[in-house]
């Protein structure tokens, strides 16, 4: 897999005949390469798309909202605080949005904020996650979304 | 009885009237003709001006009265001698007649009554009444005083009542505005915590994220050295996190209202294990749960940190070559709950055992922070916030028996 530079907004990962688009709010590129190489460790297949501030992400599902496109993300992993906009503004957005109103959507934060849960459960969210430090907990991570999304992967060798 | 009877009867009456008139009356009485001169001065008269009759009949009013015509008092008796009465009140006339009070350094106050007296159709003189009202004046102004003093003691209360209204004011106001300002403040905290948890973390996960894959994709290529150090910036950042980590559970654990309600052990210990799964799977570590676990009062997701702590810690400090084996048990104790976590751990000192429950509060130089004190005073922090307390038995080389008590459901 390759890094995506800064000013290239959105990276697929193609890896054949997936049937999953996972589009992925984060500004931080680490937090997005570490994510992404975990899920590629895991063989999670899917379309990655990446979106570096909300109002990417916003740009992007409106895209391909209405008539839907191949690429319309069919799972929504979500950071909060990003500039530009942030994710509850997103978040708030899809809800409303008649094309994206039952998409799954997890968030993933650097921190669980009481508020902040509470908040993203009332909007509506599959899981509130918060973003681990080390490759093993980050493997951890993926194991978790994986038993909330059946998304198409191989189980590892181990 | 016939009429000369009645008649003599009648004399003798009006004889005795007068008589009484002149000398028993309670009242000045005083007579002229209508030139104004005395033509009558009773006893009273006598007794309290310290003027005989035969001192003043007559003579006219004017000799009399001191300042007759000054206090227009002939104008009373010119309108008496025009047949109309006057009443001189001593509202208005203190002192009809001023006479001196033995002893009391002031004047008798009176009422005067200024009448015509009149026979057939004919006025021939006037008459006067005088009547001492100095007791009733005292006693008005007794009552007078009185009602003052009442009105003074409304209006002070009324001041005070006033005053404390305006104290009470301000207090609540002071009270508003501190709460505002702690309000403020801890809203504050709360937004530096979240900064320091979103933006001090992110550069740390990365760190280790990427220093891991330096050691997975490039290990093999890379001397020892080099894989050394690659090892060393993990672990620090892996402390780094955990020490941010603890410093934002802290702060929250010392500002957060926590609402109590009842847990169960069981469940908030299986949320624990789940937030160590890979720690514990690495270390091999083993929990017992030893019979029914009881129900207590407690903040939820403060006792899944406290049993995160005590189990981390258990996990942590084993002998390498000893796999962690942890035993949770609970026991009722007089309406409490006594939960242990018992480890075959390297033990503590009986001369730390209560340090180690205090090391972060009074952590000064950086070797503070390695070891077990910030995890345990959060535990110890956590559980005095649910009304709970803590405590360990140690035996070094053996383990150590840590234990929480908080109020069963």
């Amino acid at each position: 897999m390759s890094i995506a530079s800064e000013n290239v907004s959105e990276e697929r990962q193609s890896s054949g005949n997936e049937i999953c688009t996972l589009l992925i709010a984060e500004d931080n590129l680490g937090d997005f390469v570490l994510l992404t190489r975990t899920l590629a460790k895991m063989n999670v297949h899917c379309t990655i798309v990446r979106a570096q501030n909300g109002r990417e992400a916003l740009e992007y599902l409106e895209r391909c909202g209405d008539p839907p496109l191949n690429d319309r993300p069919t799972h929504f992993i979500l950071d909060l605080k990003m500039p530009i906009l942030g994710g509850f503004e997103v978040l708030e957005w899809v809800r409303e949005n008649s094309n994206y109103k039952n998409l799954p959507v997890i968030v993933l934060s650097s921190s669980a904020i009481e508020s902040d849960v509470l908040k993203a459960e009332k909007l509506g969210v599959d899981a509130y996650l918060v973003k681990p430090a080390g490759l093993e907990e980050l493997a951890e991570l993926v194991r978790k979304i994986l038993a909330i999304w059946k998304l198409p992967h191989k189980s590892q060798a181990n | 009885m016939d009429i000369a009877e009645t008649t003599i009867q009648e004399t003798l009456l009006h004889a005795a009237m007068l008589a009484w008139m002149n000398d028993l009356a309670p009242q000045g009485i005083l007579v002229t003709d209508t030139e104004l001169r005395v033509r009558a001065w009773n006893k009273w008269l006598e007794i309290n001006t310290h003027q005989n009759a035969s001192q003043v009949l007559g003579r006219h009013l004017s000799e009399i009265f001191p300042n007759f015509d000054l206090r227009s008092l002939k104008q009373y008796y010119e309108n008496a001698l025009q047949g109309q009465a006057s009443v001189l009140s001593h509202k208005f006339h203190t002192h009809f007649f001023p006479i001196p009070l033995q002893g009391q350094g002031c004047f008798m106050h009176q009422s005067a009554y200024i009448a015509s007296l009149v026979m057939g159709e004919q006025v021939i003189g006037t008459i006067t009444l005088i009547e001492d009202v100095t007791e009733r004046v005292a006693r008005e102004a007794e009552l007078q005083k009185k009602a003052e003093d009442v009105t003074r003691l409304l209006a002070s209360e009324q001041a005070a009542r006033f005053l404390l209204d305006e104290a009470n004011a301000q207090l609540e106001e002071r009270v508003r505005q501190r709460t505002h300002e702690l309000t403020e403040s801890n809203a504050a905290l709360e937004f530096f915590s979240y900064s320091i948890s979103h933006d001090l973390r992110a550069p740390i996960r990365n760190i280790l994220g990427f220093a891991q894959i330096l050691e997975e994709d490039y290990g093999a290529t890379l001397d020892k050295g080099a894989r050394d150090s690659i090892g060393v910036i993990a672990n620090s950042a892996r402390s780094m996190e955990g020490l941010i980590q603890a410093l934002l559970d802290y702060s929250r654990l010392s500002r957060v209202e926590l609402a109590l309600e009842p847990v169960s052990i069981t469940e908030v210990l299986g949320a624990a294990k789940d937030q160590l799964t890979v720690q514990m799977r690495e270390a091999h570590a083993v929990i017992e749960e030893v019979g029914e676990l009881s129900r207590v009062i407690a903040h939820k997701q403060t006792l899944i940190q406290i049993f995160s702590n005590l189990l981390s810690n258990a996990v942590k400090f084993v002998d390498q070559n000893r796999a962690p084996r942890i035993r949770i048990s609970s026991e009722s104790r007089d309406g409490r709950i006594r939960v242990w976590i018992e480890d075959n751990g390297i033990g503590i000192r009986r001369q730390d055992e209560q340090r180690i429950f205090e090391m972060f509060e009074r952590l000064h130089g950086p070797e503070s922070y390695s070891g077990m004190g910030i995890g345990l005073t959060l535990v110890r922090k956590g559980l005095e916030r649910m009304g709970g307390c803590c405590g360990v038995i140690s035996q070094v080389g053996v383990g150590s028996r840590f234990w929480i008590e908080l109020p069963a459901a």
